[in-house]
Order: structure tokens, then C-alpha cells, then sequence
């Protein structure tokens, strides 16, 4: 029975692929990624923490703003005080907004991934034309500030059309990170040639783990701890990716920050941290584009 | 007590205006509005004749697109027989889609409302950016398509957001018929100066009377005979404006259309045609904008 497919991949088992390495011969690649939103007042879609009030909701508005104002700068000592790199979803509207923020990360060498133009909208119910055209805003205000344009995509709310990966391919996109479907990079088709899927998670992820799921800060730390043990484990089979996926108005919070320092330090201190490759998503698929070309899936 | 407002006009009772005539001292103003729609296909908003059934629906959409294949013709044909001049409220979507109904339009000398790219969608929900830009669209590509820039705009579903009049005011529009709240043009504050309300009914309106109300169409042409006589009898006392509101899906049914060409007749031949000006919303607006300032509200 031929049921409904999406055609952007073939199927493939995780241990029947060409075996390769990352660079220096590491197994585990780990990657931190921050996700820097932001959200109209009194209108459009957002987090809430606990109940949503009518709008106004200016409660869930003050919630997700202190991750911009608060959050984010202990979330980037905690990254320069355990000397890891890290990557940033960013909606192209904080550019307009708060310039400031970028100055650190700037500074620190991160990777800035597009992530469209806010997270109070998701890019569904808009015609082909209307998305490719807030995929150009999203990216053009990364690329005039930056300098250059991000190789990376991550759907606000990871939401796809049935186009974006096109629509993203002919932007000039290189990988996007919005199929959970596997723990290594794969190939993905679209009608203008290839793009790379780079693993992004949907569960070490603080927003569906504590938000949407009620985790407590200690259990998404252990989930970080056990999630990266046991694909050190595992990445003797394969080359694999362990990313961690953290949202500034959630893990921003101080009760939570320590859990994650925990979780962070456990890993950068681990004895075998010789095998794990700690770096950014661009990196990862760059790599991948160097590799011989039938190597991934 | 102050309950929220708009602001855009305040309240005035149409007895205590000052009084004017329409050209040839006539005192009710007739306009009759076709509006000619595009839909996707599979997908957005749209009008429904009965259940609409899971989508891809073709058959709603087969509905609607009769509009453009046959009904918008019959309608012509109509106007031209009755000698009746019409405004035309058409969706963008419209000169991409089927070109051959916009040449008639401009054959008959008639006036290009904007109307939205299509009614597939609705944009009172918008961001302010994103609907200024889509009022700019559709008045540069009617004003390419036809050599003139449209003066009027109705919106598809009558959609307002908080800003829609500022917009249409900053776009160069001069007025709109999305306000259904009077029997005379009035002027409404824009933040960047003023823009004209022009009646547009709500009520004399094949959409919402036989659609939503699933009146008969001889249910629809009693009412528009009723209210020209009515509004023949009351304009005695005030110039006032009487629009008609048509769909090519609607009343281009053969049947509908038997019914609406009596009532029709019934204003051409009426003993005290002498008295009604048969005309266009701009012309309407221009012979406003030529009063002594202060005539109208």
C-alpha cells in the first residue's frame, strides 16, 4: 500500500551506511544551540509558562522578554566560562530591535542560523510566494548585519511547508535542522538540488522537555547527561551528532542555568572528551560537504 | 462610560448634515459592485454555496471558478444590455489567472477597485509590514495591468486591521467601502491625513443574503427593489448612495440572474429615474472632494 510520502529522503538504516569519521578522527560531534526569539506584544504565537492569560498576555510577553534581557547573557558566561562554542537560532527581527545582543556573539566567533523573522508566527497557511519571501527578509537581515549570509535554517516552531526546502536550497542555504529523523547528517532533495538535514533535537530540547512537557530543570539536565553517554557509546558504531537545543527564556532562568552548568560540565570534563568533537552545526556541514559525496545518506 | 473606539470618525446623525445634490441636482446615487475573486485551489478561504467537504475540495472550488468562466460574463452581459455602468472589486489573483475578464472591464470604461491579491485570504491579522506591502502590490499591479492605479480599495471579507485605513491613506488610495455604517460618504482620519468611507452594503450583498442567509434570489431582487424605493423616498431629505453588491458565482447563475435583470429593470425604468444618478464609487468621490470643504461629515 503506497501511503502519502514526502520524497525528500530515502529510507536508510543507521547501520548500513559507509562509515566515516569527524575530523581528527573524532566520533561524537556535540553541539549547543541557542534559540533567540522574539514576539509581538498583544498579538501572534509564544510560549507561556503555565496558563496563557487573555491577551494582552503581557505575563507570557514578560516571560519570554527576560530571556532576551537577562537570560541570554548568563546562558553566554556559561558558554565562555566552560570554553565551549556555540550556535544561535535568531529571528531576523531582533536585528531591528535589540542590535545589542549580537555584539557577544559577534565576539565569541558563534554561528548565526536563520530563524526566521519571529517566533510569534509560523511560516503555515501562506502561500509559496508570502514564505519565500519571509525566508529572504529572515536571511537578508543576517546577511547585511553579519556580513554574511547564514548557511543555516531552523523553522520558527520547526515548521515546514511542503516548499521550504526548496525555498530554502534556492536561498542559498546549505543544511537546515528541522527533521529529527536521524543522528547523522543526511541528504535531503529538493527540486533545486541537494540540502543537507543536520540533526537538531526535538527532545534534549528545554522548550518541548520543560515547557510543553513539565520536565524539571534536573530532569533535562540528566537527559543532556544520558542522552550524550550513551551516543559516546554509540558513536563507536557511527559518526554521530549530540546536539542540545536551549531556549534563553527557559534554561535562562538562574534555578535552571545550574542544572544545565551540570549537565554542560560533565560533558567538557568527561575523560574521554578527546573523542567528542565540540563545534557548531556550519561546521558540521561543511565537513559533510567535503566528505566523498555518496558517504551519508 | 468610554467603551473603546476606533477614532477614525465621530458619531453624526444623518438628519443633521448639511444637505447637497449629486450632478443635475439627483439625490440618490446608485453604484453596482461585481466582485470577481480567484481562489487557491486545495487550500484558504473562500466562499461556500453549501458543506464545504475536506479539502483538496474541488468542488467548491469549481463553484467559485464558475464565477470566472461564465458567471462574470452573463453579469456583462447584463450591464451592457441594461446600459448600467459598474465598479469591479477583483482580486489580483484575478489579471494572472484569467486575463480575458479584466478586458471588458476596461472596454466599458468601468473603475478597478482593489481587492486584495485574493480572497483565499484575509489580512486584518497581518503585521502592519506585511499588509502595507500587500495594499502596495495590488495597487502597482492594477495600475500596470490597466494604466490607472485604483482609488478605492475593499478589502476581501471587508478584513480590517487596527491600521488598515492608515495604510490605504500612505498607499494612495482615497477611499474605501469596508465600513458599512452610513448612507453617505464620509471621511475617516488616517494618521497621515484623511480617507473617504464610501457606502458598500452589507446588506445589499449577494454573499452574505444568500450564502450565509441562504435567502432565494427573488428573496435578494425584492430587496434591492425595496430599498430603491425606500432610499428614492428618503433621499428627498439627503443626497444618499445606494451600492449593490454582486459575485460572479453567485448571481452568474442563470437562474439568479433571471431575478436580479426584474429588479434591475425596475430601476432603469423607473418613472422617477430622473432623479438617481447610476454611477461609479470614483466618480462619487471625485464630485465629494469638488463640495465646499465641511459638506461632508
Amino acid at each position: 500500500m503506497d501511503l502519502p510520502q514526502h520524497h525528500r529522503y530515502p529510507f536508510s538504516l543507521i547501520d548500513q551506511r559507509k562509515d566515516f569519521t569527524w575530523p581528527g578522527g573524532k566520533r561524537l560531534a556535540f553541539y549547543v544551540c541557542f534559540n533567540i526569539e522574539y514576539f509581538a506584544f498583544g498579538a501572534g504565537m509564544g510560549s507561556d509558562v503555565g496558563l496563557a492569560n487573555p491577551q494582552p498576555n503581557h505575563r507570557s510577553y514578560a516571560w519570554r522578554d527576560y530571556g532576551n534581557r537577562v537570560g541570554l547573557s548568563r546562558m553566554l558566561d556559561l558558554m565562555d566560562e566552560l570554553n565551549l562554542p556555540a550556535s544561535h537560532n535568531v529571528n531576523s527581527v531582533l536585528y531591528d530591535v535589540h542590535p545589542q545582543i549580537f555584539e557577544r556573539i559577534r565576539k565569541r566567533g558563534d554561528e548565526i542560523i536563520g530563524h526566521g523573522r519571529t517566533n510569534s508566527e509560523r511560516q503555515s497557511g501562506i502561500w509559496e510566494e508570502d514564505e519565500a519571501r519571509w525566508i529572504h527578509e529572515a536571511t537578508e537581515a543576517i546577511r547585511v548585519n553579519e556580513g554574511k549570509p547564514p548557511k543555516g535554517w531552523l523553522g520558527p516552531w520547526l515548521y515546514e511547508s511542503n516548499t521550504t526546502p526548496d525555498l530554502l536550497k534556492e536561498a542559498g542555504y546549505t543544511y537546515m535542522m528541522d527533521w529529527a529523523c536521524d543522528d547523522q547528517p543526511i541528504w535531503m532533495q529538493t527540486r533545486s538540488g541537494k540540502i543537507l538535514n543536520v540533526p537538531y533535537p526535538i527532545e534534549v530540547n528545554d522548550s518541548p522537555a520543560i515547557v510543553f512537557r513539565n520536565k524539571s530543570a534536573e530532569e533535562f539536565a540528566d537527559m543532556i547527561v544520558d542522552q550524550f553517554e550513551e551516543m559516546l557509546l554509540q558513536s563507536t558504531k557511527q559518526a554521530l551528532v549530540c546536539p542540545v537545543a536551549l531556549h534563553t527564556f527557559v534554561v535562562g532562568q538562574p534555578f535552571r542555568l545550574g542544572h544545565l552548568r551540570r549537565a554542560l560540565k560533565h560533558i567538557v570534563e568527561h575523560p574521554r572528551r578527546d573523542e567528542v568533537w565540540f563545534t557548531r552545526p556550519g561546521e558540521i556541514a561543511d565537513y559533510c560537504y567535503q566528505l566523498p559525496p555518496d558517504t551519508l545518506a | 462610560m468610554q467603551l473603546p473606539y476606533h477614532g477614525r470618525f465621530k458619531y453624526s446623525a444623518i438628519t443633521k448634515r448639511p444637505d447637497y445634490s449629486w450632478p443635475d441636482g439627483k439625490r440618490l446615487a446608485i453604484y453596482f459592485a461585481i466582485n470577481t475573486e480567484h481562489f487557491a485551489f486545495g487550500g484558504g478561504l473562500g466562499h461556500a454555496l453549501s458543506n464545504e467537504l475536506p479539502q483538496p475540495d474541488a468542488r467548491t472550488f469549481a463553484w467559485r471558478d464558475y464565477g470566472n468562466r461564465v458567471g462574470v460574463w452573463r453579469l456583462y452581459e447584463l450591464l451592457d444590455e441594461l446600459k448600467l455602468p459598474a465598479c469591479h472589486l477583483v482580486n489580483t489573483a484575478v489579471f494572472d489567472y484569467a486575463p480575458d475578464v479584466i478586458e471588458p472591464i476596461i472596454a466599458r470604461g468601468d473603475e478597478v477597485i482593489g481587492h486584495g491579491r485574493t480572497n483565499a485570504e484575509r489580512h486584518g491579522q497581518w503585521w502592519e509590514a506585511d499588509e502595507a506591502r500587500m495594499l502596495a502590490e495590488v495597487r502597482s499591479k492594477i495600475e500596470a495591468a490597466t494604466g490607472r492605479a485604483p482609488r478605492g480599495w475593499m478589502a476581501p471579507w471587508m478584513s480590517q486591521s487596527k491600521h488598515t485605513p492608515d495604510l490605504l491613506q500612505e498607499a494612495g488610495y482615497c477611499f474605501e467601502m469596508d465600513w458599512p455604517c452610513d448612507d453617505q460618504p464620509i471621511w475617516m482620519k488616517t494618521r497621515n491625513g484623511r480617507l473617504m468611507s464610501m457606502p458598500y452594503s452589507l446588506e445589499i450583498n449577494d454573499s452574505p443574503q444568500i450564502l450565509v442567509r441562504h435567502h432565494t434570489a427573488e428573496d435578494f431582487a425584492t430587496m434591492i427593489v425595496h430599498q430603491f424605493e425606500e432610499m428614492l423616498h428618503q433621499s428627498s431629505r439627503q443626497p444618499l448612495v445606494l451600492g449593490i453588491a454582486l459575485h460572479t458565482m453567485i448571481f452568474g447563475q442563470p437562474y439568479r440572474l433571471y431575478a436580479l435583470r426584474k429588479a434591475l429593470q425596475h430601476i432603469v425604468n423607473h418613472p422617477e429615474r430622473d432623479k438617481v444618478w447610476i454611477t461609479r464609487p470614483g466618480e462619487i468621490y471625485d464630485h465629494v472632494c469638488a463640495l465646499p470643504e465641511g459638506t461632508i461629515v
